[in-house]
């Protein structure tokens, strides 16, 4: 095996994509994957879902078509932690009065929220968003592309340098949070 | 003195909430989502919550609601009376009693925890670091700023040392900036990660438009800067740091922790802020608080402030006569000369502050910053004694 198909097989490697890498040890291997045009074995093109990365590999592109926040679910939904009981489904789930656990019962009384199990993501919220582009203004502002506030609003001024990075970078000139874009600034989708 | 946390009976609880506590006349009134509020109940049959037709996210009764049935939250038998009331922020936990209180109403110190972990160890550390993995304290804190009143004059953000959450202190203060634009806040760091200038350059690139950062500067000399904060080359990205800052036109106030490794040279190092740290808005030098790794190093740190007024009194008017602000934080009034005492703030706050039988009979009592609840005789000045007329 060549030393780029070790490079490469080391980048795919799936654990490293699920696992707590940091932002920065990403940022380098974004780098090492870029930098010097090491080219991914089969890449597929622009607007595909899965990048010939780590970072990013396993995400939708859900940032890019951010237009407004009309469309976005509520931010009540995606929501952990209050007002739950309020929406209880209509079948009126047992309340108990609950007191202390059993030390060695299994807390089957207690009403849980059912586990999560989507297959797609769910549309971020506003609040996802502008902590997205915070996020990018930082990342085009370190790499000296961008210089105005970093306000978490994606204006005229983020959209013309995401358009001057990936003119730089050599990809589409979308002007938007794609995904192609976030991984060569080295931001993770959450 | 009132604590930041009780037990109560809590019930409804899934997972972790943070709840805003407000009555019901000022719930109908606050632009708040219903969800986000738990009632707070005068009388355990006091209010028909059912006719405001909103979906609140439960009720607070500081007594026994017995069996009053709740539909959600129910917080009841509260352990400490006054630690909750209406417009506090608080934090419930599934299964847990504990009622934590995030922000308080009325508060001169409402202080959010940005995390526990932080780059430096300081011998004096008051909250002394913990690497853990606690980033859901960003969202924590991103929930508390959204239930903060929007009139509130001040808030703190403390750690460990909350330059290391990186881009998420950007969200952070950006939220601030967007929701709370009138309110003063105060973050506290060791200033170390701004010697990257990229990352001031972004920071104050949020422009939030009443934000200071209280930075420590303990020494003009380097060693004695990095003893004390337990990291080599921390006077030097420190000092770095302050530059980007100001070059990046953000508030400064240097806070100078006076104890055993600094006092003596706290002349050269008014001398050296002055010369160099000009551009600070203002300059606190501040007694110890006799908690956390201090009280493990007491031998190394503790001076008696009676032994620190000459050297503090130089220091002070030094920078004053210059035209810098000046404060002295946490020293009692009774151990401050009386020229300096117009210097002296009521700095401790009010969750942790006390008074001692000594200070019964004290004329100045009601301008005192009094002392840390965590003080005892081995941290006590000799100077301590109650103010009469004539001193």
């Amino acid at each position: 095996m060549t030393w780029r198909g070790r490079v490469w097989r080391l980048l795919g490697w799936p654990a490293l994509a699920a696992g707590g890498m940091t932002t920065a040890a990403l940022g380098a291997t974004v780098a090492a994957a870029t930098g010097d045009g090491l080219e991914a074995p089969g890449s597929p093109d622009s607007g595909s879902v899965l990048l010939p990365n780590t970072l990013n590999a396993t995400a939708e592109d859900q940032y890019a078509a951010h237009r407004s926040h009309s469309s976005h679910r509520s931010h009540r939904s995606h929501r952990s932690s209050s007002g739950g009981v309020r929406q209880a489904p209509s079948t009126p789930a047992p309340q108990p009065q609950y007191q202390s656990p059993p030390s060695n019962q299994a807390p089957s009384v207690i009403p849980r929220t059912t586990p999560r199990i989507e297959r797609t993501i769910p549309k971020p919220t506003p609040q996802d968003v502008s902590r997205m582009v915070i996020r990018v203004q930082a990342a085009l502002m370190r790499r000296g592309f961008y210089n105005g506030d970093i306000d978490g609003l994606l204006g005229p001024k983020t959209r013309a340098a995401l358009r001057a990075f990936q003119q730089t970078e050599g990809i589409p000139q979308t002007g938007r949070m794609d995904i192609a874009t976030l991984t060569r600034l080295g931001i993770s989708i959450p | 003195m009132l604590p930041l946390h009780t037990r109560a009976r809590v019930k409804g609880v899934r997972d972790t909430a943070i709840v805003k506590v407000l009555t019901v006349d000022e719930a109908v009134q606050a632009e708040i989502d219903p969800e986000r509020c738990l009632i707070w109940l005068d009388r355990r049959d006091g209010n028909d919550l059912e006719k405001t037709g909103r979906p609140w996210a439960g009720i607070v009764f500081a007594g026994d609601l017995e069996s009053k049935v709740a539909d959600g939250i129910a917080v009841d038998r509260i352990e400490t009376p006054g630690v909750v009331a209406p417009g506090d922020v608080i934090r419930l936990t599934e299964l847990s009693s504990r009622v934590s209180v995030l922000y308080r109403r009325g508060s001169n110190s409402n202080t959010m925890l940005a995390t526990e972990r932080c780059n430096s160890f300081c011998i004096m550390c008051s909250q002394p670091p913990r690497e853990v993995d606690d980033g859901w304290l960003v969202d924590e804190m991103l929930e508390t700023i959204s239930l903060v009143d929007r009139d509130e004059a001040q808030l703190g953000i403390s750690g460990g040392e909350p330059t290391l959450l990186g881009d998420d202190l950007l969200v952070v203060l950006d939220r601030a900036r967007r929701l709370l634009p009138n309110t003063e806040l105060h973050i506290l760091s060791n200033g170390r990660r701004f010697a990257d200038e990229a990352f001031a350059r972004t920071v104050c690139a949020v422009r939030h438009p009443k934000l200071t950062w209280g930075i420590p500067v303990y020494s003009d000399c380097p060693e004695i800067h990095d003893y004390v904060v337990q990291a080599r080359s921390a006077w030097d990205e420190t000092l770095v740091g302050l530059h980007n800052l100001a070059k990046f036109k953000a508030n400064i106030e240097i806070r100078v922790v006076v104890q055993r490794p600094n006092v003596e040279r706290l002349g050269e190092l008014a001398y050296f802020i002055f010369r160099n740290l000009t551009f600070a808005g203002h300059v606190a030098f501040m007694g110890l608080e006799p908690i956390g790794f201090a009280r493990a190093n007491y031998e190394k740190i503790w001076i008696d402030p009676a032994d620190c007024m000459d050297a503090l009194s130089d220091a002070v008017f030094f920078l004053a006569n210059r035209g810098m602000s000046v404060s002295l934080y946490n020293y009692p009034l009774c151990t401050v000369p009386v020229e300096l005492r117009p210097f002296s703030r009521q700095s401790i706050s009010d969750w942790k502050n006390t008074f001692l039988p000594d200070c019964v009979g004290c004329t100045l009592r009601d301008e005192c910053c009094g002392f840390f609840r965590s003080m005892d005789g081995k941290w006590k000045s000799r100077a301590i004694k109650p103010v009469t007329g004539e001193s």
